[in-house]
This record gives C-alpha cells, sequence and structure tokens, in this order.
C-alpha cells in the first residue's frame, strides 16, 4: 500500500490542524498545503518546529508571505540539547481527528519526492484511541505557549476504546530503544531503513532483540557511519541501498516465528533518535508500533551492496551537539492591538550590556536591558524582528517571525468564506465535485430537518433564500469569470465578492459557480511558443480530463444517493412548513437541473441509468407526498420542475434500458397534463422575473431552459418550435393541398401546381399524387406525437420514427398513409 | 493482520511537458490573451473554426436521432479525422501543411483504399481550439456540452455544406461514418481542408465579421486604464488587434515579419501617429511591451536552464553561497567579468539597431543573455517615459517577474558596482525562486508534478525525477504570428518572399470597412 499525502490532503472536514516537523519549506507549505487546509474548513494552523529548521525558514530564499499571519510556525528547543526530530500531521473538527505520523518534513521532500514512511490514524476507528491519545499527550507535553492559540482547540479522542490495534511510542519519557525492545523482545530477523545510522545503536538493537539475520536498507549516498564499520560490529548484517530515488524513510521490522512487529515514524537508527528519551539529551521522536505488520511491498528494488568498504558514507556525527546556539533567542513575538510584544531570553547567565530591536529596517533601541520584553506601537505588523544584544561585549543577534493574532483571527472568523473561495479557485474537478457533494448533503440535511438551526457554510440555509439579495454586480459577470479567467486573483476576488453579496439569498449560486469552474477549461500550459503542435501528447491536460470525468462520475453518483437518501427518510412533511418546504425542493430540482445539465458529456451509460431510475422513483414519490400537493400548483414550482425533468430527460436520452424513457414520460405525462407546457416557465418569468432569473441564468448569455427544452419537450410529446417551423415550411403547402382536395376548394389545381413543383419526385409527393386521384383515398397524410402510425395504430420502425422527430414526412410501413410529426 | 493505513509515501503524477517552467512567460502571454483574444499559440489553423462550428451546429439541429446513433464524442473525433485525412489529402504533390492535429493518423489513413476515421489523438483539436471556440462567441463553454451560441449560427451555416456532397447530408443527420473510401475523401478534399478559407466564400465573410466585428457597434478602449476594460471589451480588443496587424502589414512593406523579427520591427518603428489613429497608437504602445517583454524573456529563460545545469551537477545539492560561487564560475568560463554598466552603455547606444537586437536575440553567449534581459527593462522603460500612458505604469508593475523588481536589481547593481558574473547568479537563483513557485502553484491546482528543482534543509538541488528535464528557451513567436498565419489563410495578406506580407485587396477592403465604422 501506498500514501500520497498530498492527496490525502484534498478531503475531509477538519478546523485545526497542527503540523510537527524538523525541516520546513514555508513557500511549499503556503502553495501546496494550506490551500488544502482552507479548503477543508481549517482555520487554525501551527507548526512546531525545531530551532534550526526555525533558523533556516528564516534565511530561506523561498520567502513566505502568510507566515504569522495564516499559521503560526514556532521553534522549540529541548531542554538537553536533543532536537525536535518528529514528524506529524494532527487534523481535527470536534471530537473527529485524522493523523498521519510518518517520517515525512513538512518540505516538497518531504511530502512528494523523497521515499517516506506514514501511517493514518482515526477517531473513527476503536484501535486508535489509545495511540492518538498518547500522541495529543505528548504534544500537549512540550507544545509552547505561541502555539496555545492553536492546540487549545484540540482535545483527546472521547471514543470508546477498543483493543488497541497501533501503538505510538514517544521518546519524550522513555528512549524508543527500551520501548521496542520490551514490546517486540525476540525476532529470528531484523529489517531496519534507515537514511542515518551509526553502529552502536544498530549493535545493540539487533543484539537486544537476539537478531540472527539484520537486513540494512539505507539511500545511495550511505549512512553517517563507514559501512564497513557497521558490517563488523553487528554479525550477519546484508546490507541494501536504494537506486534512484531518494530514501528518507524510518522503519524497523522484526519477524519472529510466531509474529512480526513492524515500527514506522521519525526515528533514525542513531544514539540520539532510539537510544536517549529527551531527559537525556534525546530526539523528540514517534514511532507507531503494529502487531503482525510489515513493510507493504514497494514498487522500487533495494540492491545489496557487494562492497561495503567502498560504499560512501556522510561522516556526519548525530550525537555531536548541533551549532552552538545563539547566545539571546526570541520567545514570542507577537502583534495584537496594534501593538508589536517582544519576549527573549538569554540562555546562559551573561551580561547583557545594550539590546535594539530591528522591524522592517527600523532599528528600536531598547532602554531597560533587565526586562526580558519589550512593547511597540505600531501601525502595520512586520512580519519578522531581529533582535541584537550585546553580550559580554559580543554582538548577539537573532531573528523571529512575528504572530499577527489580528490577522489570524480575522482569517478565524472568516474561515467558512476562504474554504469556499479556495474551494471555487481551485482548478482540480475532484475538488468541485467534493464541494457539490458538500453543497447537496447539507443542503439536504437541512430539507430533512425543516427549519434548523445548525451551523451551516457559506451556503447558509436552503431556507435563506427568501431574502432579497442585494445586487452589487451582475451576476452573469462573475460567471464570465469563473468561467473564463486564468488569474486566480481575479477568481478569488469575484469568488468573495459574489458569495458575500449573493449566497445569503440564493443558495443555487454557490452551485452554479462551482459547476461552472468545473466546466472551465483549466489555466493548464497552453501558451508556450511550440508551433509542432501534432499529435503532441499532453499529458497535463489528459491528467485533467480524465480526473474531470472521475468527478462526473463521483457528482452523480452522490445526486443519486442524496435522492435515495430523501425519499427514504422517514420525516413527517405535513409538519415543515409549506415555504420551507417548498425552497428546500425547489433548489433541489434546481440543483437536479444544474447537475444534469453540466456533467452530460461525462456521465456514464451506468451512471445515466441509475440517475434515471432514482429521479422517477424521486418524481413519485414527490407526486405521492400530500404536503406537495399545494406546492405544485405554484408557477415556481411547477417551473423548476419541468426545468429539472428536461435536464434528465436529456441524460434519460441516452439510457439503453428500455423502460427508463417511457417510465420517465409516463411519469411527467401524469404530471402535466395541461397544453403546452412552454407556458409555465413563460408564467414563471412573467410572475416572478427574480426567481426565474436565479434558476435559468447561464454564463454569457441564454438561459437553462433554452438548452434542455428541446430534450423536455420531446419527452412530453410536443415538438419545439424550430421543428413546427420546418414542418410548415417543407410541408405546410402539401397540407394545405390536401385540406383544399378534401373540401374541393377553388383553390385547389393552383395549390396542386405549386406543390408539385416542389415536390416533384419526391416519394411523398408519388404517394400523395397517387392518393388524390383515387379520390376516396384522401385524407393520406395524418400527424402523429408517438411512434405509432396514427391510421392504423401499426408502431412504427426506429429509423422511421427519428425521421418523424427530425421533421421528415414518413410513409406507413403497414397503411402506407403518410405521417408526420404532430405539432 | 493490521488494520492501519500505513505504508510508503507516494508521489504525485510526474508531468510530461514542461511549458514555461520558469514561469516567466506568463505575464505576457496572459496579457496577449486580453489584447488578442480568442487565439492561442496552439490554434494555428483558422479553418478548424467554422468546421467545428458547422459541425456542432449540423449536430444540435438533427436532435436526439443523432445522439442514438453515434455519441456526440465519437461524432467529433470521426469529424476531427475527416479534416486530417482532407487536408492531407488536398494536398499530394506539396508539403504537408503545419498544423494539422492529427496529421500521423492522417497520413496513414491517405495511404489506405479505404479506412477507419479514427485518430486517437490524446488531446483532438475541439478540445485545442475548444478555448478559442468560446472566445469568439460560437461555443458556450461555461457547461460540459458546450451548446453553440445563437449568434454563432451565421458563422456555422456558412460553410457550405452542399461542397461535401453525401457527407454533407450526414452531417445534417448529425451522424458520420465510420469507414470511408479515399475517393471518396479526395472528390470533397477542399471543403474540409485547413489550407485556406475559400476566396470570395459566405465562410470568408462570416470570419472578417467575426474577427473584426464589421457591422457591431464596438466601444473600442480609448485608453487602456486597466485590463478589466480589456476583459469587458474583448471583442472591440480582437477587432482592433485584427485592424493592428493589417496596419503593421501595411507599413512594414515587404520587410521580414515573424518571431523576433516582428519583435524587432515593433521595437524599431513608431509607426501608428498618434493624432492619425489614437486606438491603434495605444494597441502599438502594448505590443511594444509584449516585444520588450520576450526579449526579457528569452534572456531569463536561457538564464534559468543554465543555472539549472550548474545545480544538475550537484547531486547533492549546493547551499545558496555555494550556488552563486558555481554559477559565477560557470558564467567566467567563456565570459569576461566586467561592470554592470557596461552591459547597460552598450543597450542604450545599439538599441536602435535592428541588426544589433536580432543578433543579441539569437546570441549564445551568456552575457547575450543579460543583454537580453536589460534591452526589455530598457526599451520598456523609455516606453514608459515617452508615452505616460497608465497601461505601461500598470504593465510595469505585472507580475510574475515585474519589470520594475528587475529594473531595480540593475540600478542596486550599478549602485553597488557589482559586476556581471554576479548579477548573473542573482538571477540564476532568482529564477530558481520563481520556477519553484510557479511549478508548486501550477500542482496546487491539481496538475500533475513539473517541480525541477527543490529548496531543502538549506540546499538547492535538482531531484531525481527531473534530472533529465531540460526546459527550453522562450522563442520569440507571439499572436501576432499567429494572427499572420490567420490572416494568409483568410486571404487577407499574402507573401512577398524573404519572410514579408503585403496586404490583399479583401485585406485593404478589410482596412477600409474597419476604419469607416470604427476609427471614430
Amino acid at each position: 500500500m501506498s500514501i500520497s499525502l498530498l492527496e490525502e490532503l484534498q478531503s475531509g472536514e477538519y478546523e485545526t490542524a497542527m503540523f510537527l516537523t524538523y525541516t520546513i519549506n514555508l513557500r511549499f507549505f503556503e502553495l501546496m498545503i494550506l490551500p488544502r487546509l482552507r479548503r477543508m474548513g481549517v482555520s487554525r494552523v501551527g507548526i512546531l518546529i525545531d530551532q534550526k529548521g526555525y533558523q533556516d525558514s528564516l534565511a530561506d530564499p523561498l520567502a513566505p508571505q502568510f507566515c504569522g499571519r495564516e499559521y503560526i510556525l514556532a521553534p522549540i528547543h529541548l531542554p538537553r540539547g536533543g532536537i525536535q526530530h518528529a514528524k506529524l500531521i494532527w487534523l481535527q473538527k470536534h471530537g473527529k481527528i485524522t493523523a498521519y505520523i510518518g517520517s515525512h518534513n513538512l518540505t516538497m521532500a518531504g511530502f512528494n519526492d523523497q521515499v517516506e514512511v506514514t501511517a493514518k490514524l482515526t477517531s473513527t476507528n476503536p484501535g486508535h484511541i489509545q495511540a492518538l491519545c498518547v500522541l495529543h499527550d505528548t504534544v500537549s507535553s512540550v507544545i509552547l505557549p505561541s502555539l496555545d492559540y492553536v492546540w487549545k482547540h484540540t482535545v483527546p479522542p472521547t471514543a470508546e476504546q477498543d483493543f488497541p490495534t497501533a501503538k505510538v511510542l514517544s521518546s519524550f519519557d522513555r528512549s524508543l530503544f527500551d520501548q521496542i525492545v520490551e514490546t517486540v523482545q525476540i525476532a529470528d530477523e531484523l529489517r531496519v531503513v534507515t537514511p542515518f545510522l551509526d553502529a552502536t545503536a544498530l549493535k545493540s538493537l539487533s543484539e537486544a532483540v537476539h537478531a540472527e539475520t539484520v537486513l540494512l536498507d539505507l539511500p545511495k549516498e550511505g549512512a553517517d557511519t563507514p559501512l564497513l564499520q557497521v558490517v563488523e560490529a553487528v554479525p550477519g548484517l546484508q546490507p541494501r541501498y536504494l537506486e534512484d530515488k531518494r530514501l528518507h524513510a524510518k522503519a524497523y521490522q522484526f519477524t519472529a516465528t510466531q509474529t512480526s512487529w513492524l515500527a514506522i515514524g521519525s526515528a533514525n537508527c542513531t544514539q540520539a533518535a532510539l537510544m536517549k528519551s529527551v531527559a537525556e539529551g534525546g530526539n523528540l521522536e514517534f514511532l507507531l508500533l503494529l502487531e503482525d505488520a510489515s513493510l507493504p511491498d514497494e514498487n522500487f528494488g533495494f540492491t545489496t551492496i557487494s562492497s561495503p568498504g567502498a560504499f560512501p558514507n556522510t561522516g556526519r556525527n548525530w550525537d555531536a551537539s548541533s551549532a552552538s546556539p545563539a547566545s539571546i533567542i526570541i520567545e514570542e513575538a507577537f502583534y495584537k492591538d496594534r501593538q508589536l510584544t517582544v519576549k527573549w531570553k538569554l540562555l546562559e547567565n551573561t551580561d547583557l550590556s545594550e539590546i535594539t530591536l530591528d522591524v522592517d529596517g527600523e532599528s528600536i533601541s531598547i532602554l531597560s536591558s533587565s526586562s526580558n520584553a519589550t512593547r511597540v506601537t505600531l501601525d502595520k505588523a512586520p512580519q519578522s524582528v531581529t533582535l541584537k544584544a550585546t553580550i559580554d561585549g559580543n554582538i548577539s543577534q537573532t531573528r523571529g517571525w512575528v504572530i499577527n493574532y489580528d490577522a489570524l483571527e480575522e482569517k478565524v472568523s472568516q474561515a467558512k468564506l476562504h474554504q469556499w473561495v479556495e474551494r471555487i479557485a481551485s482548478e482540480d474537478p475532484r475538488q468541485h465535485a467534493d464541494s457539490i457533494a458538500i453543497w447537496l448533503v447539507q443542503g439536504i440535511q437541512e430539507l430533512l430537518q425543516g427549519h434548523h438551526e445548525t451551523e451551516s457554510g457559506p451556503l447558509q440555509s436552503w431556507e435563506g433564500s427568501v431574502q432579497k439579495q442585494e445586487k452589487t454586480q451582475s451576476k452573469r459577470q462573475f460567471y464570465e469569470v469563473f468561467a473564463y479567467s486564468s488569474d486566480l486573483t481575479d477568481i478569488r476576488t469575484s469568488a468573495r465578492t459574489l458569495l458575500a453579496s449573493y449566497s445569503n439569498g440564493d443558495p443555487l449560486v454557490l452551485l452554479r459557480v462551482l459547476l461552472i469552474r468545473f466546466a472551465a477549461n483549466p489555466s493548464l500550459d497552453m501558451t508556450e511558443n511550440t508551433k509542432d503542435d501534432d499529435d503532441a501528447y499532453d499529458a497535463t491536460m489528459q491528467h485533467y480530463l480524465a480526473k474531470r470525468k472521475a468527478a462526473s462520475q463521483s457528482i452523480v453518483r452522490n445526486l443519486v444517493h442524496q435522492l435515495d437518501r430523501l425519499t427514504k427518510a422517514e420525516v413527517n412533511w405535513n409538519s415543515v412548513s409549506e415555504q420551507d418546504f417548498s425552497i428546500g425542493l425547489r433548489i433541489l430540482l434546481g440543483a437536479v437541473a444544474r447537475i444534469c445539465f453540466s456533467i452530460v458529456e461525462d456521465i456514464l451509460l451506468k451512471d445515466a441509468e441509475d440517475l434515471t431510475e432514482h429521479y422517477i422513483h424521486f418524481f413519485e414519490w414527490l407526486v405521492s407526498l400530500s404536503a406537495a400537493r399545494p406546492l405544485m400548483q405554484q408557477p415556481q414550482f411547477k417551473g423548476s420542475f419541468l426545468l429539472s425533468i428536461g435536464a434528465v430527460a436529456r441524460i434519460a436520452e441516452r439510457c439503453k434500458e428500455p423502460t427508463l424513457y417511457p417510465r420517465l414520460q409516463k411519469a411527467s405525462k401524469r404530471f402535466f397534463v395541461d397544453g403546452d407546457l412552454r407556458s409555465i416557465i413563460t408564467t414563471w418569468k412573467q410572475i416572478a422575473p427574480e426567481d426565474a432569473d436565479r434558476f435559468l441564468t447561464l454564463s454569457k448569455q441564454g438561459d437553462l431552459w433554452q438548452q434542455v427544452e428541446p430534450y423536455g419537450l420531446r419527452l412530453l410529446g410536443i415538438i419545439p418550435d424550430y421543428l413546427r417551423r420546418k414542418i410548415e415550411q417543407h410541408w405546410g403547402l402539401l397540407l394545405a393541398l390536401q385540406e383544399a382536395d378534401m373540401h374541393s376548394n377553388p383553390q385547389r389545381e393552383d395549390l396542386y401546381a405549386q406543390a408539385k413543383t416542389k415536390y416533384f419526385g419526391e416519394e411523398i409527393w408519388i404517394r400523395y399524387d397517387e392518393a388524390r386521384h383515387r379520390k376516396k383515398s384522401l385524407p393520406v397524410i395524418f400527424q402523429t406525437t408517438r411512434k405509432v402510425c396514427s391510421a392504423c395504430y401499426q408502431l412504427l420502425p426506429e429509423r422511421k420514427w427519428q425521421q418523424l422527430r427530425v421533421g421528415e414526412a414518413v410513409i406507413c410501413d403497414g397503411c402506407h398513409q403518410i405521417l408526420l410529426l404532430k405539432g | 493482520m493490521t488494520t492501519t493505513e500505513m505504508g510508503w509515501t507516494k508521489p504525485l503524477a510526474v508531468a510530461r511537458s514542461y511549458i514555461d517552467p520558469s514561469g516567466v512567460q506568463s505575464a505576457s502571454t496572459t496579457f496577449q490573451a486580453l489584447l488578442f483574444p480568442g487565439m492561442s499559440t496552439q490554434t494555428t489553423r483558422l479553418r478548424y473554426i467554422p468546421l467545428i462550428a458547422a459541425a456542432r451546429y449540423y449536430r444540435m439541429e438533427a436532435g436526439k436521432g443523432a445522439e442514438d446513433q453515434l455519441s456526440l464524442t465519437n461524432y467529433l473525433r470521426r469529424f476531427e479525422a475527416l479534416i486530417a485525412v482532407r487536408s492531407i489529402r488536398h494536398h499530394p504533390q506539396e508539403r504537408i501543411l503545419d498544423g494539422i492535429v492529427g496529421r500521423g493518423a492522417g497520413l496513414s489513413m491517405s495511404g489506405q483504399e479505404e479506412f477507419e476515421l479514427k485518430t486517437s489523438l490524446q488531446n483532438p483539436p475541439y478540445n485545442i481550439y475548444r478555448g478559442t471556440l468560446y472566445n469568439l462567441g460560437i461555443l458556450d463553454t461555461s457547461t460540459t456540452s458546450d451548446p453553440l451560441f445563437n449568434q454563432a449560427k451565421s458563422l456555422a451555416m456558412a460553410w457550405d455544406i452542399s461542397a461535401a456532397n453525401a457527407i454533407g447530408e450526414d452531417m445534417r443527420k448529425g451522424i458520420l461514418p465510420s469507414r470511408m473510401r479515399r475517393d471518396t475523401v479526395d472528390e470533397i478534399a477542399p471543403a474540409f481542408c485547413l489550407c485556406k478559407i475559400p476566396e470570395g466564400s459566405v465562410e470568408q465573410q462570416a470570419l472578417m465579421q467575426n474577427l473584426f466585428a464589421l457591422g457591431k457597434e464596438l466601444q473600442l478602449p480609448s485608453s487602456y486604464e486597466n485590463e478589466d476594460a480589456l476583459v469587458l471589451h474583448s471583442q472591440a480588443c480582437r477587432s482592433l488587434a485584427w485592424r493592428f496587424l493589417l496596419e503593421l502589414v501595411l507599413d512594414s512593406d515587404n520587410k521580414r515579419l515573424s518571431a523576433q523579427y516582428t519583435l524587432v520591427y515593433l521595437l524599431s518603428h513608431d509607426f501608428v501617429p498618434p493624432t492619425e489613429h489614437p486606438t491603434l497608437q495605444f494597441c502599438l504602445q502594448t505590443w511594444r511591451w509584449i516585444a520588450a517583454r520576450t526579449f526579457f524573456e528569452r534572456g531569463w529563460t536561457q538564464i534559468f536552464a543554465q543555472i539549472l545545469q550548474v545545480l544538475r551537477q550537484e547531486r547533492e545539492g549546493l547551499s545558496r553561497k555555494e550556488l552563486q560561487q558555481k554559477a559565477q564560475e560557470d558564467y567566467l568560463t567563456e565570459n569576461q567579468d566586467e561592470p554592470i554598466t557596461r552591459l547597460i552603455q552598450e543597450v542604450e547606444a545599439k538599441c536602435n539597431s535592428p541588426e544589433w537586437l536580432l543578433e543579441r536575440f539569437d546570441g549564445k553567449l551568456y552575457r547575450d543573455f543579460l543583454l537580453c534581459i536589460y534591452i526589455g527593462l530598457f526599451m520598456a522603460v523609455e516606453d514608459k517615459k515617452r508615452y505616460g500612458t497608465p497601461i505601461l505604469e500598470n504593465l510595469w508593475e505585472r507580475e510574475p517577474v515585474p519589470f520594475s523588481r528587475e529594473y531595480t536589481r540593475f540600478e542596486k547593481g550599478i549602485r553597488n558596482n557589482n559586476r556581471t558574473s554576479t548579477l548573473w547568479a542573482e538571477i540564476g537563483e532568482e529564477s530558481l525562486t520563481q520556477h519553484f513557485q510557479i511549478a508548486l502553484r501550477k500542482m496546487s491546482f491539481g496538475n500533475p508534478d513539473t517541480l525541477l528543482v527543490d529548496f531543502d534543509n538549506g540546499q538547492w538541488r535538482v531531484p531525481e525525477k527531473a534530472q533529465d528535464e531540460y526546459p527550453r528557451r522562450a522563442e520569440g513567436s507571439t499572436r501576432l504570428d499567429i494572427g499572420l498565419q490567420w490572416a494568409q489563410q483568410l486571404g487577407l495578406i499574402e507573401t512577398t518572399g524573404q519572410g514579408g506580407f503585403a496586404l490583399t485587396e479583401v485585406g485593404l477592403h478589410c482596412c477600409v470597412e474597419w476604419d469607416r465604422e470604427h476609427r471614430q
């Protein structure tokens, strides 16, 4: 099994995220992780990082834009000089927790490029509860006050524990070595995957578990220790290396006769990681220990090292203390209510004679060097500050990111809006499918609950749609941006404005926008100065189209599921207010129409049939509902109903299952019994133009009804206007002649002459002329709305029926009468 | 067995094509899309537009009966195959046309007496031209079903379906056969061939009306104060761009136009007097910016490719300091170190010489790359001063890699008496930074991985996945080049030898008509 961390972070709903990492690339985090978190609804984000990684981030050429303003990055100093080396992703919303524990730092290499290991723990798995509790306890023990803003919004899982299926080992209190040996006790074979290694650690481990053979997997660049030393220290060692890919995973696999154990996580096979606890000067590390588990087969191969003496090594000494720390560190720097507060700490008992603070290139002298904090009033929050201190006559300098609580608070307060803005801005169709699913689930939930008070997204409640919206800008203009623009800033700005202006009054706006973004051309690389475009394999476009197809299927399946959920719900609909019921149902009908219209080209046959089947079921359920009967008389309701029928009819036309289309037709005709149904839409537009506009507006021009009208009318046996005109233009003369012939009208000879010229040579004319000469054979032209001859009632062959449907005249094989489609 | 989901991590899919990896070209390409909407550098064959419009129109007219017999997707794929094979059969004695999407399949079909209409293209013409069809107001691509706009019916019907004989009849029914004979193809090849729009045809008229917005009231931008105005009046922008293109051909007087020759011509000729034609003058200013920007891109992309090459040689990566040192050493292997001011003086002295500009554009020395960058900056800053129009101020700040920031880099370099090798290394690292951000941004939209470099743990390095990827340098072609091709295919201009062009009578007529309708 393999896990893509970047794919994993594409779905789910959370509010709080905490990361533990040794190193970080902040631009990677901001571009690849932060938008994902926003789309998942995460409003509070914290990162606990080792001091070295923190200082490196301040000198990174890829300068961050949002550090301190959208997330908090805080360094940790472990008491005895160990490093913060644990890697963890913790996502939480109320009691729901998902955590990833592994070897991955918060960098592009760690999340994507290198060979790493990871494991997913969830609070929905009772066997993971204990492991999650241990993780939460450990992080709570080391968390810094500056991260309280985030971490205090997490709680350990409260669900009932089952027998633990995974065990978290933390080096905080005890060495990992002791904990592993205590659990594993004995193993015939030991496999160690580690990019960093010292011989004594491996020797101790293999001896402690009495391993007879030791398989050691290293990166191609070698470990820290010369491999020969390790081979000499560990009898039965079989070293291997990984070609082509960069190995950064850390794993320990113990195989005994009866059982096996696997430990994966952050700990290298070194003294600092494995043999010491934090209190003993070791690193903070996590391992996840699993019984009866082994490393899955990798799709990359390890190569045996035949000459250990010639194998390279890095020479790095993990036990030596890291670079000498600065004499002064910034403990906290934050901005709140236009005040910048900086707190610092001297690491040793030294003589501090002068201290200044650099903010955006301006030095602020701090008068009292005896205090350990300063506060200055600033109109604008700086992103980072530098503290310069003269200590024992030497100048020491340290930097820190500023936590801007004002900006963080604003982000939290607008988390829902940001979530949906980011979801709209996304160019991943799967993300849009996910968003549409959330939209539908929430909407159906609200409909099922009648009027409810639960928290909802920017959809507000569907019931909110009765409010009159304030029009700031034409919706069409926004739709243009979403359909056309490749400028993400523009899309985000438009999304923000549109959601703020319209979503409260019109929940369909959000769905429409998501569907437009779903269908919009992605801003792919089509712009290069290349002329050789022939047969070019455009992997990016193909990748995108494949994803869109899969996403379409997901949208349809979710719609089917939601229709099913609604019809099976045990709800007393008579207790729901008529207004709430009407609004909820109409929005659902509008959603059905929009979704069908948008995904029709990507739909699979099976999904088309499934959707038609469930829609028919929904239709029958709705028509049979006594609470819905009063609604059926309202033009607005009938209009939205008809709209959905037209859109589903288009899908139904694609079904191969022969009974589906007739069933939909039968159901529709039973409900829509009155004359020309186009008048329903016309009436709707006349009496409630704004309401109709909400349901019908498309981007650019035209409306949804125009697009689905032919399918709806065809289903209901009404021919479209253009076809009616076509029949009139082409066959009007012949019909007029028949009328004149039958009534011996004086103009009949003139008409005959005209018709002869017009239709001369056509099979239809020959047949008419023949019947005319017999006189009693008239009328010979009949009109039908069905696949049946209206003269002899014989079923027409498919080909003739299709000819009729495009306005052509045909001759019935049974009675030889001429047939035309009835307008 | 454990129930815990765990395992090795899996990377995202890696892209197989790397387009504008440095990201520097997007500032210009997105702006060109505003100036010349409805065209991309991939859409080189104008006739795809009326052909696809006609195919879509007749298919929609045919209604459901057609869908029962042949799905829309298969119908379009067959139609594209028809275009490919006929475009090849139409020119049996000549060089195969460029821009036929599915040329390989077209050739293969041409070689058989009877063949299946199929190209098996991964990215069919319909996908490539879909954006263009939207921008020209032909297809509504805001939904996946892409219905035809009402206003586009006249263009769709302008294509002479009767010239397609029996295939035309099939198209009226919304269907196409799965197999076809070669002799049938030969009979009707001109109706489908991509080589040109038939002269004097209704199709030609309809296309001219669409592109030049003839017969329509337009609000031409009197000044480009902001880009929103361009987006709002895209039809007017397109109309103006076409008129500008004809003006360029008219003024060029048979001088070579294409790619860098067009750029150099634009930079060396201020050919539209503002008093005579103010809107065209604004148009010229913006195209001059694009020309300057393309010089800049040329230099930037070559430096990026070179710095990546330096980094690729160090498997373990380089710290920032090491990278700077290696880049400088690399520069000095074939180039002399000199003060930055010397580059600047050279540009100022020689930028009026078209020959010198062309030599720099095609230059192979690292020094030429730096000169290209400064040519772009210098030309843009001079125009900004000379014309003083708001749009040039906006373009000066246009992201990514804005001129303003890079100009400041040069100014700072002069103040600090920096030398060219230092500047080279500095721009080199900046190009890596830009690439990293642009690649991640693309990936964050769900695109495959195009990252060629990583910065991790204080080290720049080329990851294993990108060891064999070599980014290409920016070429000199712009949308004006595609415009020149379309104009030829539409019969508005013709070649005069030596790479020059002249207006045809139809082209001249277009100019006159446009001026009569829109000049005021």
